[in-house]
């Protein structure tokens, strides 16, 4: 039994220790949500650009994510650009056309050694493809340089964009 | 079991989880700066190279690469909080080099990078002559007297083979071989000036004379040098025997280096050169003596002469038949190549030829036959002759030694196919586009991009970069940013220092938030090093400064070096649940900067262990790679979170699969002996092993009785799944 426990540890160690590279980029605390859900984006940004302090985060609000809404924080100016979805979807009866197409934090001072988490939350489209990936893509401002976290191609180096895995909607 | 030590165990498992992931969420390592920076181009050889980063790293692996070179990798690491600086080896030559780094972030996930930079200017130009004229002058003067002192001083010498040399004329050669050996430091040193790229000045740096030593051309004057003593010896104590030593040495001396011996095929023209040389030596060699020996009308002079004559006309043949073949090897065809800066010498030296050929035949035909009757007014007119005929040799010398700064056209050409292109083709999802890299060979190259969209339309990008990487030269990632041309993208003068496959990744920024990544892979032809060192002078220096290098480190005890003479074959070791069985690593050339290193591990445990990592003292850099076939094409890659050694199971690293990638040996590996090394795991700590060496296409372990291991196709099948 005793064995076990700490072999169960360990191993989790190891699961953490392997999984490790990926917390180095901007990334989803959830990395995966069904279609048709609501979707609450944590957006966890790790560092800053090359050690200089973040002072701006800006977010792509992917089509099919609708109704966005950013959580306001201490010490950060909010802006949303709104803006026509592409198409018209439907969302509990009545038809949404537009809604955020951007966010941004901006005026703040993170440290590169200090971390910070920005949040806002949108209804996923129920006629969005399960089994793929939705991107997010962020860009950080620094006091010197940016960090574009735009790659939306897949690859896990460099600065991918973060993405959320779409699956099927829970079978009622 | 005291329940106590249940609790212990339990905090300080869930303590380390904690500690994990704390450190991870910090976020793995930035590269802040690097001095010298990226792009940088100095005055001269930095100590040093320092990194600076966002957090304290751990370093993993550095090398240093030049254009030609063989990747040298670095070890003397000094960290200083979250600064790294590795030393740079000293004495770099002028040129381009890239500096490759390796760090583990306290994350634990691996960075890294590529800083590139230059010193003096970067490397680029192919075969320039000395930019110092007074080099070029001094150079060429030197040439032309060891020439002299070639031809007029050890052949006169030698000419006593055929005749008696008269005192005057031996005191003369005696003098122009003592001359032609004291000039002997000199040239060696002006060749490494010159090889090294440096000014007139930079004839006192010790660096110089052991570059111009370590070339070929210091071969070359060491046989000089051996012939000119030789003859020295010879002229003053009068042996034959010791004369024709000398002249046989320094008839050997040119036909080791120059551009025709270059040439192929090589047994063709070094025999054109070596009887070029001695029919030469014979001609020229004729004259100082012949000149003093017809002051007077001598029986022995008369001797001499009808000798001389009767001889002459087999040498000025075979003279005319190896001068035509290495005229037409170099210059290829009767076209405009002949027309050349090396035709034009050429041509300058046949005309001078020409004219000592008149006059020899004047000599011949006129003038021999009265002397050898015995007339005085004839043999005065012959003595006029040979000291015109001395003249135009002078000329023809002097004219000759200039050939050192033009090349032959046959190596243009070959230049200029080595300039021709390469391209590779480009494909993303939203974009694809080509990449032309010019030329398509290692060295400096310019990049051409086009990019369109699927449609064909160029495409609109704000920026793009290019990243290149080496896997297997070892040379981490080269981020560059390209820059906007009329419809292209461009990237001049970038360092890609190793032949073979450059896989390449392109990221066009169309929007704020769009991306196009597009990938491809770029293959660049890597030069034979031997035709290398002999055409380019970027990387001969390269070449010769790596030597150097070499020959001044200090070559380390076997025991340190993570070498054995000897050990068991057949043996296998464990620690924990981790056995280890059938090591071995196979033999490498001298110079080989790399080798594989083959075993198989064996989990006993019922818990799943990780590989994560080894390291040895025989090789500075210890790697898990990955072998496997992408449709037709086989690929190499680091394996970088370590490899899964299932419970109960085991696991393979052999040919054609998992390996292990030794890099940076200080000492070749030889077959017979073994390999040091310590294999790292997450449960079962460390491992020391010992690989035997085998033969440099060994596909099994040596001695291999428990070779074909019991080998688990769980196991095998668990690794698909990494």
């Amino acid at each position: 039994m005793i064995r076990l426990l700490a072999r169960a540890a360990s191993a989790a160690t190891l699961f953490v220790a392997l999984a490790a590279p990926a917390f180095a980029h901007v990334t989803l605390e959830a990395g995966q949500a069904a279609v048709g859900s609501t979707y609450k984006a944590v957006l966890r940004i790790p560092h800053g650009c090359d050690g200089n302090a973040t002072t701006s985060i800006r977010v792509k609000i992917p089509e099919g994510f609708l109704t966005a809404k950013p959580m306001p924080k201490a010490g950060w100016t909010l802006a949303i650009t709104t803006g026509k979805y592409a198409k018209s979807y439907e969302l509990y009866g009545s038809p949404v056309t537009e809604g955020a197409t951007e966010i941004t934090w901006s005026g703040g001072n993170l440290p590169d050694n200090e971390y910070e988490e920005f949040i806002f939350r949108g209804t996923l489209a129920a006629d969005l493809p399960a089994d793929t990936t939705l991107y997010f893509p962020v860009i950080q401002t620094c006091t010197t340089g940016e960090e574009d976290w735009i790659d939306t191609s897949g690859s896990e180096d460099g600065t991918p964009a973060p993405g959320l895995k779409l699956t099927a909607p829970a079978a009622k | 079991m005291s329940i106590l030590r249940i609790a212990l165990r339990l905090a300080a498992a869930s303590l380390l989880l904690l500690a994990v992931s704390v450190t991870a969420a910090l976020a793995h390592a930035g590269l802040i700066s690097a001095d010298p920076a990226g792009g940088a181009v100095l005055a001269t050889p930095p100590p040093e190279i320092t990194l600076t980063f966002n957090e304290p790293v751990s370093p993993i692996g550095f090398s240093l690469i030049g254009v030609g070179q063989p990747t040298l990798p670095l070890t003397d690491i000094r960290p200083d909080g979250a600064a790294l600086s590795v030393a740079l080896p000293a004495a770099l030559a002028e040129g381009s080099y890239l500096f490759s780094w390796r760090v583990t972030s306290t994350d634990g996930h691996p960075v890294n990078g590529t800083v590139g930079f230059a010193i003096g200017k970067p490397s680029g130009t192919l075969l320039a002559a000395p930019s110092d004229p007074a080099l070029a002058v001094a150079i060429w003067l030197t040439r032309a007297a060891q020439y002299v002192a070639l031809f007029l001083g050890v052949g006169s010498l030698a000419f006593g083979l055929v005749a008696p040399v008269p005192d005057r004329a031996r005191r003369i050669a005696t003098g122009l071989v003592a001359g032609g050996l004291l000039l002997v430091p000199l040239a060696s040193a002006l060749q490494g000036v010159d090889l090294l790229g440096l000014s007139f000045t930079g004839l006192f740096s010790p660096t110089a004379w052991s570059a111009g030593l370590a070339s070929t051309y210091g071969t070359t004057q060491m046989l000089l040098a051996a012939a000119f003593g030789a003859a020295l010896v010879g002229g003053l104590t009068g042996r034959r025997a010791v004369v024709g030593i000398a002249a046989g040495l320094g008839i050997l001396a040119p036909v080791l280096s120059g551009h025709a011996s270059s040439a192929e095929p090589q047994i063709l023209m070094r025999g054109a050169v070596a009887l070029h040389l001695i029919s030469l030596m014979f001609w020229l060699g004729a004259l100082l003596p012949l000149l003093f020996l017809l002051r007077d009308g001598s029986a022995e002079a008369q001797a001499a002469l009808r000798r001389f004559s009767r001889l002459v006309p087999f040498a000025v043949a075979a003279l005319l038949l190896s001068g035509v073949t290495l005229a037409i090897v170099q210059l290829g065809p009767l076209d405009a190549d002949w027309l050349s800066a090396y035709g034009l010498i050429l041509g300058a030296k046949l005309g001078l030829i020409a004219l000592l050929l008149g006059l020899a035949l004047v000599n011949r035909l006129w003038f021999t036959r009265p002397v050898l009757g015995g007339e005085a007014r004839s043999r005065s007119r012959l003595r006029r002759s040979i000291v015109a005929e001395l003249v135009l040799v002078l000329a023809i010398l002097g004219i000759v030694a200039g050939w050192r700064f033009t090349p032959p056209p046959r190596v243009l050409a070959e230049i200029a196919r080595m300039q021709a292109p390469a391209t590779a083709s480009l494909s993303g999802a939203t974009a694809m586009g080509t990449l032309e890299a010019r030329p398509g060979r290692s060295g400096p190259v310019s990049l051409t991009l086009h990019l369109t969209d699927h449609a064909g339309t160029p495409l609109k990008a704000r920026t793009v970069v290019v990243k290149l990487s080496n896997p297997a030269a070892g040379i981490a990632t080269i981020s560059v940013p390209a820059k906007p041309a009329d419809d292209s993208w461009t990237i001049d003068g970038l360092m890609l220092p190793a032949g073979g496959n450059w896989p390449v990744e392109v990221e066009a920024r169309t929007g704020d938030f769009d991306l196009s990544v597009l990938k491809g892979s770029l293959t660049l032809a890597s030069p034979s090093p031997e035709k290398e060192t002999k055409m380019s002078r970027s990387s001969s220096l390269a070449a010769v400064v790596a030597s150097s290098l070499m020959l001044s480190a200090p070559q380390p005890a076997l025991a340190q070096s993570g070498l054995l003479d000897s050990c068991a074959t057949g043996q296998v070791f464990a620690a924990g649940d981790i056995s280890v069985s059938g090591a071995f690593v196979r033999a490498t050339p001298k110079g080989a900067q790399s080798a594989g290193g083959y075993l198989t591990l064996r989990n006993s445990g019922s818990a799943p262990d990780t590989f994560t990592g080894a390291s040895s003292g025989a090789a500075s850099d210890v790697t898990l790679h990955e072998m496997k076939m992408n449709g037709t094409v086989m690929e190499m890659a680091a394996v970088e979170n370590g490899l899964e050694v299932p419970a109960g199971g085991s696991v393979a690293l052999e040919p054609m699969g998992y390996h292990l990638m030794l890099t940076g040996m200080p000492a070749p590996f030889v077959e017979g002996q073994c390999v040091q090394m310590v294999l790292h795991f997450a449960r079962a700590g460390d491992v020391p092993i010992e690989l035997n060496i085998g033969g440099r296409a060994q596909m099994v372990p040596p001695g291999g009785a428990e070779a074909p291991m019991e080998m688990d196709m769980s196991g095998m099948s668990s690794m698909e799944g990494m």
